[in-house]
């Protein structure tokens, strides 16, 4: 019998769940969200220098090789299920 | 050198730099136990007779060491150095830091050791035997323990979202992975049955879903607004898809069961969550994005957001993937095929990997005051990772088609082994690649926390 055992977790994860949201909720976790959004800047890292062409060129090819991939993955799954 | 580099701190981050140097280096080890059991497939009699060099040992030794000996630790090394900025405070004791490196670094030692013996509790992801079990909560309750009094003592108020990530991560894998091991159960470690299935797979998911997920999140969370000097899209939207990820990751664990006799309505739930998973993987795509929007320039620049950018590209195929893997039609051809090994690639090195990685590199300047000991180097390694994991998503899923095609229609296994062996192969050599990256990258990283002046990245 694994029901019991299995929803005594689920109940005590709901509960502490619960709670903290509450806590959340209550200690203003969701209020003030503007200024939130800056809290990573606060000590900003070293001055990049500017974009160089080459730099776009390498994202783009990360880019089409995901694209390639998923491009694969729909195309070998469509042939599998529908072709062959 | 840049200004905030040479800021004086009293801080002495000795507790990220401890696990910089255990992710770096156990990403070799790891590695390198992938590596040869990916020669072994093409190549089985190639270690003859050494026990411990058997497939079924080396598999368990390089998925565990990969989750946490080098992507949990990598994570982690970033999170000691962020969590403390964002509260505005110190980290609460880096002595019980080191501890728990020391701990951990005990646990990896004796996992290597017991699994190559052969002592394992063979459950997926749980195979590590009692006391080992106990070290990696305890571990994990350390760390949490760490990082709550340090929110406890913040001067900020408001916990930033990668804060939320941190410490529910923390919390529910010691929570999780105490529940998963049966950890009540020190012989076994199981339950029996069709619950321990289910149990398992609950905790296994929980692995991604709960541990590096949320740690991810949390370092792109950090990361991507600094590299782009822009605050972040929508912090309201980030709470949203931390919430959202609590609340559905948990319930869908058995999609990895769909081919097994376990409650219809679980499976139900499975599926619809795993569609549901789109909410939380969308609201953080969207708010990194739109984030990074314009700025794809300043990325490129900073070492560290590329590898953390691209893992966000990653997280992305590797969720479509999942999604599409858990309806149950798509899932009878793929299922138990290389096409899984595929996608589990894609999201523990392409997604969860790059982004430790990319933390390690964005923090390391950072935590010693000197740039990296070799730019170059960290982009060599960038490219190497990129495509290997590019191409382990294609030919993994291609062989994977093969394999679950040729099942499905009552071919036997071993008629399908010629067909997959080129794919093997290929496997095998982008495995060196990545080996090879490892060392780069151990590296580098180790001259830059060490031994250098550095060159001026
Ligand atoms: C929307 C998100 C995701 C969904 C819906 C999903 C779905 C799935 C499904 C259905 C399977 C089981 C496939 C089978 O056994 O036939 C699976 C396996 C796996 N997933 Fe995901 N996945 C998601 C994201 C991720 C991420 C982010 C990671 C890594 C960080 C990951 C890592 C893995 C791994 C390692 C396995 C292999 C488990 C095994 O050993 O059998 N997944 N995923």
């Amino acid at each position: 019998m694994y029901y019991p055992f299995f929803l005594t977790y689920i109940l005590t994860g709901l509960f502490i769940g619960g709670t903290v949201f509450y806590w959340a909720l209550k200690s203003g976790q969701f209020s003030d969200q503007q200024r939130a959004r800056f809290l990573a800047l606060e000590d900003i890292g070293p001055q990049a220098g500017p974009t160089s062409m080459r730099g776009r060129y390498q994202l783009y090819f990360i880019f089409s090789l995901a694209l390639a991939a998923i491009l694969a993955s729909i195309a070998l799954l469509g042939y599998a299920l529908f072709f062959s | 050198m840049p200004e905030n580099l040479t800021r004086p701190n009293t801080a002495t981050y000795l507790t990220a730099k401890g696990f910089c140097l255990t992710s770096a280096a156990w990403m070799m080890v790891a590695t390198l136990a992938g590596l040869v059991a990916a020669i072994e497939l093409v190549a089985p009699d190639l270690t003859g007779n050494i026990t411990w060099l058997l497939f079924s040992r080396l598999r368990p030794i390089h998925v565990n060491l990969v989750l946490f000996g080098f992507v949990t630790p990598g994570l982690l090394a970033s999170a000691f150095y962020f969590v403390p900025r964002l509260l505005r405070t110190q980290l609460y004791s880096e002595k019980l830091g080191i501890v728990t490196i020391v701990l951990w670094n005990i646990a990896l030692i004796a996992l290597v050791i017991t699994l190559g013996a052969g002592f394992t509790q063979g459950r997926e992801y749980a195979e590590m035997i009692w006391p080992i079990d106990v070290g990696i909560v305890l571990v994990f309750i350390l760390i949490f323990f760490n990082f709550a009094m340090t929110v406890k003592n913040r001067k900020e108020k408001i916990l930033y979202v990668s804060v939320w990530y941190v410490l529910a991560a923390t919390i529910l894998t010691a929570c999780t992975y105490a529940m998963g091991n049966v950890i009540w159960q020190p012989d076994s470690g199981a339950l029996s049955g069709i619950p321990d299935a289910i149990l398992l797979w609950f905790y296994g998911h929980n692995v991604f879903g709960l541990l590096l997920t949320p740690l991810s999140a949390a370092t792109a969370y950090y990361i991507i607004p600094q590299v782009c000097r822009s605050p972040l899209y929508s912090h309201t939207l980030s709470l949203l898809g931390f919430w959202a990820l609590i609340v559905i990751y948990t319930h869908i664990g058995t999609h990895h069961l769909l081919q097994v006799p376990v409650p219809t309505w679980l499976k139900v739930v499975a599926i619809v969550d795993s569609i549901a998973m789109v909410i939380p993987v969308m609201a953080f795509l969207i708010n990194i994005w739109y984030t990074a929007r314009g700025k794809l320039g300043l990325i490129h620049e900073d070492i560290g957001g590329k590898f953390v950018f691209t893992g966000t590209v990653m997280y992305f195929i590797v969720s479509i993937r999942g999604s599409m893997m858990s309806l149950p039609d798509v899932q009878r051809v793929t299922h138990f095929s290389h096409w899984v090994v595929g996608h589990a690639h894609v999201g523990v090195l392409g997604f969860a990997g790059m982004i430790a990685l990319g933390g390690l590199y964005f923090t390391i300047p950072r935590i010693t005051g000197k740039p990296l000991f070799s730019r170059f180097l960290a982009d060599l390694q960038f490219w190497m990772i990129v495509i290997g994991v590019a191409g382990f998503t294609i030919v993994l899923t291609i062989s994977g088609l093969i394999q679950g095609n040729a099942w499905l229609n009552g071919e036997t296994v071993y008629r399908i082994l010629p067909q997959i062996h080129i794919y093997n192969v290929v496997r095998a050599s982008l495995g060196l690649l990545i080996f090879l990256a490892s060392i780069a990258g151990c590296y580098n990283i180790f001259r830059s926390l060490f031994l250098t002046s550095g060159e001026n990245s």
